[in-house]
Parts: C-alpha cells; sequence; structure tokens
C-alpha cells in the first residue's frame, strides 16, 4: 500500500475522480492507491452504485413521468411581461401570496367578479334607499294629494252653488277621494275648506 | 464549460433589442428544464410557476449583463436557484445554510462514507422501476438540506460540470468537491435510513 497516501486522503477524492473532474496531478496520486487498497475500490463502487440512483430521476424527468407540466402560454405571458417592464422582484416587495402567475389571478377572477358583484348590489341598495328617503316628504302635507284635492272641492263648491245647494263641512265624494289617496289622517281635514 | 448555443446567443441579442417574440423562444427553449429544476425546492405548482416566472423575468431585466462567452442555462439555473431560495426564506422555510449545519461543520474524515470501512450502498435492483428509483432518490434529496441538495441536484440531476457549479453557487471548485462529498455521503445515510431494505446482502 502507498503509505505516502492514506484513505483520509483518497476518499474525499474519489467522488470527483468517478466524475472525471481530478485534475491529471491527483488522479496520479489516488489511481495507485485505489489499485492497492481495497477498501478505497469499495468506496468508488459505491460512488459509481450512487449514479445509478440518479439516472432513473434524470430519465423519468426527461420522459415526462415525474416531469412538471408547463401551464399553456407560459413562455408568451412571461415574454409579455417582461416587455411591458416587469421586473420579477415580487419578492422585494415581501408578497408572494397575493400577487403572482397568471394562472393563480385566472384563478382569482371568479371570487374578485363575485366580489365585485356584491358591492354593487350592495350600492344600489344604498342608492335606492337615499333615493327614496330624499323623496319622502318631509311634512304632514303631501303636495300632490294638496293639487289633486283642490280641484275637486272646487269643483264640489262651484256643483252646490249651481244647484243652490248651501257647501257642506265635509263632501262624500271629497272624503272617499281623501280616503283613497291613504291612511293619513290630517289629510282628512284639507277638503273641509 | 457549456457555452450559449448561437441560437441563445441571437435570441439574446434580439430579446435586447426588444423582441418580444425572440425572448418567448428563450422562455420556450429553457422552460421545461426550469420547471424541473425549481421543483426541487417546492412541489407546490403554483410556486413553481412563481419562482419560474420570476426567474425569467429576472433574466429579461439582467440580460443586458449576460456575459456572451458563458452558458446562458448556467447563468439561468443561477438566477433560478437563488430566486427559489429567496422564496423559502419569505415563506420562513430557511434553508439550512453551512455554518448552522453541525455537520458541515465537521472536517471530512469524521463524516460518515468517508472511511472506507462504512456500510456500502448497492445499486438500485433491477426488479424496481425507473419511475419507483426516481421517487426514492427524489424523496431523499428532499430529506437533505437545502446546501447539500443544490449541489448534488446541479451535478447529478443537471449534469453541470464542477466550474459549472462553482459559478453557480459563486463558490471554489475546491468547496464544490468538498460539498459534493458530504451531500453525497449525507444522500447515502439518508437512502439507507429512510429504505434500510436496500442496505448491505440487498445488492443485486
Amino acid at each position: 500500500m502507498n503509505m505516502e497516501f492514506s484513505c483520509q486522503e483518497a476518499v474525499p477524492m474519489i467522488g470527483a475522480y468517478l466524475d472525471g473532474e481530478l485534475s491529471p496531478a491527483r488522479a496520479a496520486l489516488l489511481r495507485p492507491h485505489l489499485l492497492e487498497c481495497s477498501a478505497c475500490r469499495n468506496v468508488a463502487a459505491d460512488g459509481r452504485s450512487l449514479q445509478r440512483w440518479f439516472a432513473p430521476l434524470r430519465e423519468s424527468v426527461e420522459s415526462g413521468a415525474l416531469a412538471v407540466a408547463v401551464p399553456a402560454g407560459f413562455s408568451a405571458r412571461v415574454a409579455r411581461r417582461a416587455l411591458a417592464g416587469d421586473r420579477g422582484e415580487r419578492g422585494h416587495r415581501g408578497d408572494w401570496t397575493e400577487r403572482g402567475a397568471s394562472a393563480r389571478e385566472e384563478g382569482r377572477l371568479l371570487p374578485f367578479v363575485l366580489r365585485l358583484t356584491a358591492v354593487a348590489a350592495a350600492a344600489a341598495l344604498l342608492l335606492a334607499f337615499g333615493v327614496q328617503l330624499a323623496s319622502r316628504p318631509q311634512s304632514a302635507h303631501l303636495a300632490a294629494d294638496d293639487r289633486a284635492a283642490l280641484p275637486l272641492v272646487q269643483i264640489q263648491s262651484e256643483l252646490d252653488r249651481l244647484n243652490g245647494v248651501a257647501p257642506t263641512p265635509a263632501a262624500p265624494a271629497t272624503e272617499e277621494s281623501a280616503e283613497a289617496l291613504g291612511p293619513r289622517g290630517k289629510k282628512r281635514s284639507h277638503p273641509a275648506r | 464549460m457549456e457555452l450559449a448555443t448561437k441560437d441563445d446567443l441571437r435570441l439574446v441579442r434580439e430579446s435586447l433589442a426588444g423582441n418580444q417574440l425572440s425572448f418567448q423562444l428563450l422562455v420556450e427553449r429553457y422552460e421545461t428544464r426550469m420547471f424541473a429544476l425549481v421543483r426541487h425546492y417546492t412541489r407546490n405548482p403554483v410556486e413553481i410557476e412563481d419562482i419560474v416566472q420570476d426567474t425569467f423575468l429576472k433574466a429579461f431585466t439582467r440580460l443586458p449583463t449576460f456575459q456572451e462567452h458563458s452558458s446562458f442555462y448556467t447563468w439561468l439555473c443561477r438566477i433560478a436557484i437563488n430566486t427559489a431560495l429567496d422564496f423559502q426564506k419569505r415563506l420562513g422555510r430557511n434553508p439550512v445554510r453551512a455554518v448552522e449545519d453541525p455537520e458541515l461543520a465537521l472536517s471530512p474524515d469524521r463524516i460518515e462514507g468517508s472511511q472506507p470501512t462504512s456500510g456500502r450502498i448497492p445499486a438500485p435492483d433491477a426488479r424496481l422501476e425507473r419511475d419507483e428509483v426516481a421517487r426514492i432518490t427524489q424523496g431523499v434529496l428532499g430529506e437533505l438540506p437545502e446546501i447539500f441538495r443544490t449541489v448534488l441536484v446541479l451535478r447529478e440531476f443537471e449534469e453541470l460540470s464542477y466550474q459549472d457549479i462553482a459559478d453557480v453557487l459563486g463558490i471554489s471548485i475546491g468547496t464544490v468537491e468538498s460539498r459534493l462529498f458530504r451531500a453525497r455521503a449525507r444522500f447515502k445515510e439518508r437512502l439507507m435510513a429512510l429504505h434500510p431494505e436496500f442496505g448491505e446482502g440487498w445488492t443485486s
């Protein structure tokens, strides 16, 4: 055995030797040791065995069995974003969970539309409520009722005058027409004029 | 070193001139390999897509700094690995660094596997299907600290030279060699721990 070159020196070099990455000078040191030392030859055999564990992984990915499918249109999307000035530095803004791939953005489209619809519906409700509030009468007198009632009172008075009938405190027709306007108590006094 | 192909260089130059289609072709050329590489850092498809997308976007931004005599793929690998590690950090999945791993601080002769008399590792049984072996290997790789996983992936999976690995990781060739040695020892140890049935006496 080459006593000038110990197993402890040889073992860490064996991987690089098997990889073909050892310099000729170092390989020249290792080779005679391997010829003499069966223990180090076993290490080299282990190294070759290890390589046989990795080859199937490469092949499985290359064959597609263990590959990650690239989403359709990925390259076009990335190129478009790159040319649009996206620097791909979302990480510096510290938020990977809210932004990202268009696949995820597309996945969030439905919830976004639903949220938008909900907000629009709420806004429409508020608007309708506001319009209703604005159009509510602010006093007991309803302008529309008054305008509708006045001519009736005048017509009744005119009819009574023509018929020579003394004006009654409350004409039934007028009362009915006032009733028809709704259950608003004070309203009833108007035709009495 | 694997140099950028003439086609790569043409596409890089056209991309720099603002040609969107040329950059799209560059992405198309390497997207599958990038998705496979990043899968060693996360199994979540959305995260993988995010990381690969950011890798290409960063690459586009840094195209003016790309050295034409170097390998475009190696350059891209470096961006992808750094992006994947940044991503892990942001999610609180801090990859184990050399200084944090007590075993990494040990001298090579104290690490299991560095002694010639250590337990033997068999080659995968011929009865195992290729994809089954691949899944076992992937599972063991996933159990390794990031620093070991990365160097093994670059060598065994991406088949990069030591010089390219040194370029990607920004370390010396000597460090690549010793890190690979430790990584292989750790892989062997984890393989035996997770699958004792593949131990001595099982050899095909």
